[in-house]
């Protein structure tokens, strides 16, 4: 086999392993981004509510092909704004059963 | 992929007016960068598809797709990179193992999160309702236990049959990722990626024909 064919091999086998390592460390640490495609997804919709009391919806700070699929991506999202609007802090984080929480606190 | 982003608002993105999954420790590039990378990314495509300069294309759509990672990251994104690279590097069986493993793990995280019993699907279903989204076709919440359970078993079986039955495994990824694009907006880069990895399984005389 020709050396660059080899190199070639060698490298494309390096990429699947280290994506197999990476799927793998994604079953034991959940916080890692894995193959998991929607394989625990929770009701993520909260609300995010400005020093005003003007809201916005956590779903509208998304692009339309983004999905939340638990309350750490919400939060995540709402820390994001903390640091972008920060004009407009403190911003609050409204979940649909009443409860409240800095959003600004991660 | 560039269409589905284009079409989804990414451009929000790099404005700093929606939220994008990234490494904080990178910059984030102006939106007119975003734009000239799906040009380019929809340049290269159109040379794959014509078989124009094929390897060179296919190179340059890796550099593309990996660039635009860094600038927001999803799960179908990197998938369609890892497929890119294998190609890139000339070695299509790389590109079936990346598949195979896909299935697998997907299956794997889906048995271990109890997916079979609808409750993610439902919750996704809801959340494509909530946010006004439109699926071309829409899934009544009734049937989500027995969706879940369907693709859970087409993900598990799906390795085998493209091992075993390529041209069986190859229908059934097409119906499965379009039934998965169907019913939830914004996979059609993920399911075309899926569709033409799951065609490196078959004999290139069928590919071709």
């Amino acid at each position: 086999m020709p050396d660059r064919t080899r190199r070639l091999n060698l490298a494309a086998a390096a990429l699947f392993a280290a994506t197999a390592a990476w799927s793998a460390a994604g079953f034991f640490f959940p916080a890692l981004p894995g193959w998991t495609m929607f394989a625990k997804a929770e009701r993520a919709s909260a609300r995010l509510v400005d020093k005003t009391g003007e809201a916005v919806e956590v779903y509208d700070l998304l692009p339309r092909d983004v999905y939340l699929v638990d309350p750490a991506g919400t939060r995540a999202v709402a820390a994001w704004q903390c640091r972008v609007r920060p004009e407009r802090a403190p911003w609050t984080l409204i979940w649909p059963g009443g409860t409240q929480e800095d959003a600004c606190a991660k | 992929m560039a269409l589905q982003e284009a079409d989804s608002g990414h451009l929000g993105v790099a404005a700093g007016v929606l939220y994008g999954r990234r490494p904080a420790f990178l910059p984030l590039l102006p939106p007119w960068v975003d734009a000239v990378l799906w040009l380019a990314l929809i340049a290269a495509g159109a040379a794959l598809a014509l078989g124009w300069r094929r390897q060179a294309a296919l190179r340059t759509a890796t550099v593309l797709v990996a660039l635009s990672l860094t600038q927001a990251y999803f799960n179908q994104k990197m998938f369609l990179f890892l497929i890119l690279a294998s190609l890139a590097l000339e070695s299509p069986r790389a590109a079936r193992a990346q598949l195979l493993l896909l299935y697998i793990a997907s299956a794997a995280f889906k048995l271990r999160d109890g997916f079979w019993t609808g409750a993610s699907l439902s919750a996704l279903l809801q959340q494509i309702t909530d946010r006004g989204l439109a699926p071309l076709v829409v899934l009544p919440l009734s049937l989500a236990p027995w969706a879940a359970k369907f693709s859970l078993a087409a993900e598990a079986m799906i390795p085998l049959a493209l091992w075993k039955k390529p041209v069986w495994g190859v229908a059934a990824v097409i119906a499965l990722h379009l039934g998965f694009s169907l019913c939830v907006p914004g996979l059609w880069a993920f399911t075309c990626a899926c569709i033409a990895a799951a065609l490196l399984f078959l004999p290139a005389q069928i590919a071709l024909e």
